[in-house]
């Protein structure tokens, strides 16, 4: 079984249309979002849910008021690094600042403190005509998106070995912290998604430093190609000077970006330019996995 | 006065909102709080004045002090200090520094040193103050980074902060404290989906809110919809226009290519000062 990384550094440069095509041309894959705020995926494929289960986030500290005696201690300046007990009646605890680690706990004589788990999302598995995905939701807001994708992708990878699947397809979100490091990690090989712009380029440049980081092999697919040359011609340049492979130029289609309403091309139109640039790189990637 | 520009959806034109607004308004802060792939320094190009590096603290332990009691392995909910009989395993990167460990060593055997997690740049554009962050490559907690960038705010300036995309923490320590949040959003089903959970949101944090809707002509009208229904204010529509994208994917700002939108940003920013 084997996993493949679709990532960008950069926001909207076309991850998720990419994961969705690449999953709608396999029979037998698992899809996973791993954008656990923002999942677009479920948008695209429109699976049936045959199964949610909830999320917890990290724990966080719960003051039991019958059993404080107000000595204070938890209140005491630099106790909680996190500044998520505020002074009042009872000492107030909040919920948005508390990191979960329990210092208040070791520090109360009363032992009135109690770290509680939190429900904040949901994790679903979906059912597409050919494919499953699994994706999840944190609540806006909540902490612990790092964890949920974690059991996101053990929930994909439990599936595949179950069922005696090939592969793995995940959908990461943008940037390169905690959500991005744990949709990269221990996977077979990742596929950068780009454009040639300023900012895509700057985030390209840090991604690929990143996958080098963890040691997982990538590969770059230009998307939005012709709105500037020069830049086009950098980023080959790049790859070239970096060794990696750059597996497919799709052009800028004005259309498609227009009228933009939640199809995915290779199953909407499969004969239009668009899907044919799209179906060569899912064979290209199919052939390098 | 504090606005940070957010959106759920990544791609929408956060930083092209941010520049543009700071550009027309001409003073005071800007904080790029996008740390995991800065971009808004592409574009508005300050001169650089000042780099300064950004520390967590993470426990050093005295092995000549230790008694192996386990205590702070016990104490610690991220597993960054891992006892086990004779030996400490540390794990800096997990690490919180909530400081547990060294409260519950009976021996006085941890002390905090200090472990650097990115950098601050800070320059001038005109008469803005710029700064942004870099998180180190490989590292995985934002946060910190954020606060240590925020912490140049003056509250006498007007500051404008570009936030990172998301709902969840790199995207509520960058957008707290704030007084107004402008979410940008693109009129299509994703940017609608992700749009509806950042105003979710910014109603936990408790800040007003608006919306700037750009590309408006592309997608459908899901999103003048949603607006109009929740009663949360549009406050500007940028149509698609080939000229500005090409301009963006130069490093070029929306008010460079459009300098006609300098008075409405600032015709935006006077009706936020008022509400």
């Amino acid at each position: 079984m084997k996993e493949l990384v679709i990532i960008s550094g950069k926001g909207g440069t076309g991850k998720t249309l990419i994961s969705a095509s690449f999953i709608s041309l396999m029979k037998d894959a698992i899809g996973a979002d791993c954008d656990v705020d923002t999942p677009n995926l479920h948008l695209l494929l429109k699976p049936s849910v045959i199964s949610e289960e909830k999320y917890y986030g990290p724990k966080v500290a719960l003051l039991n008021k019958s059993k404080c005696t107000l000595c204070g201690k938890c209140m005491e300046e630099d106790l909680c690094r996190f500044h998520a007990i505020g002074k009042g009646e009872f000492p107030v605890f909040n919920s948005f600042y508390c990191r979960g680690c329990g210092v208040c706990i070791v520090i109360c004589p009363e032992k009135a403190i109690d770290l509680v788990e939190r429900e904040a999302g949901k994790i679903y598995t979906g059912k597409t005509e050919k494919n499953f995905i699994v994706y999840g939701q944190l609540e806006p807001a909540q902490l612990g998106s790092g964890k949920m994708v974690v059991q996101i992708k053990n929930k994909a990878r439990n599936m595949a070995l179950e069922k005696g699947l090939e592969l793995v397809i995940i959908d990461s979100s943008a940037g390169l912290g905690c959500t991005v490091i744990a949709s990269l990690s221990n996977c077979n090989c990742a596929l950068i998604v780009t454009e040639p712009t300023l900012s895509a380029i700057s985030d390209l440049l840090r991604i690929i430093e990143l996958t080098e980081y963890f040691n997982i092999p990538s590969f770059i697919c230009i998307n939005k190609c012709g709105i500037n040359q020069v830049n086009e011609k950098k980023i080959i340049d790049f790859a070239r000077e970096k060794e990696i492979k750059i597996i497919e130029k799709i052009p800028f289609y004005k259309d498609f970006a227009i009228n933009n309403t939640g199809e995915i091309p290779v199953i909407s139109c499969p004969e239009s330019e668009l899907s044919q640039k799209i179906i060569n790189t899912w064979k290209k990637m199919l052939s390098l996995i | 006065m504090i606005i940070s520009i957010a959106s759920g959806k990544g791609g929408t034109g956060k930083t092209t909102i941010a520049t543009s607004l700071a550009l027309s308004i001409e003073h005071g802060q800007f904080l790029d709080c996008d740390v995991e792939e800065p971009n808004a320094h592409l574009f508005l190009k300050p001169e650089k004045e000042k780099v300064e590096t950004v520390s967590v603290t993470v426990p050093e332990v005295d092995m000549n002090l230790c008694t192996h009691c386990g205590e702070c392995g016990k104490i610690c909910q991220f597993k960054a200090i891992v006892s086990v009989k004779k030996s400490l395993l540390l794990f800096p990167q997990l690490c919180h520094s909530c400081g547990g460990c060294i409260k519950a060593c009976p021996s006085g055997a941890i002390k905090e040193v200090e472990r650097e997690i990115g950098i601050i740049e800070s320059g001038r554009v005109k008469d803005i103050e710029f700064h942004h962050g870099i998180l180190n490559i490989g590292e995985a907690k934002s946060p910190p980074l954020i606060k240590a960038l925020k912490k140049k705010i003056n509250n006498s300036n007007t500051v404008i902060i570009d936030s990172p995309p998301g709902t969840s923490c790199p995207v509520i320590t960058s957008v707290r404290g704030s007084d107004y949040v402008i979410l940008v959003t693109e009129p299509t089903p994703f940017g609608l989906n992700d749009l509806i959970l950042a105003v979710e949101m910014v109603k936990t944090l408790l800040i007003p809110s608006g919306i700037i809707i750009n590309r408006s002509d592309i997608g459908d009208r899901e999103v003048f919809l949603y607006c109009e229904r929740e009663n949360i204010p549009i406050l500007m529509e940028i149509p698609n226009n080939r000229e500005v994208a090409e301009g963006y994917s130069k490093g070029k700002t929306l008010v460079e290519t459009l300098p006609e939108l300098k008075e409405k940003f600032r015709e935006l920013f006077k009706n936020i000062k008022r509400s």
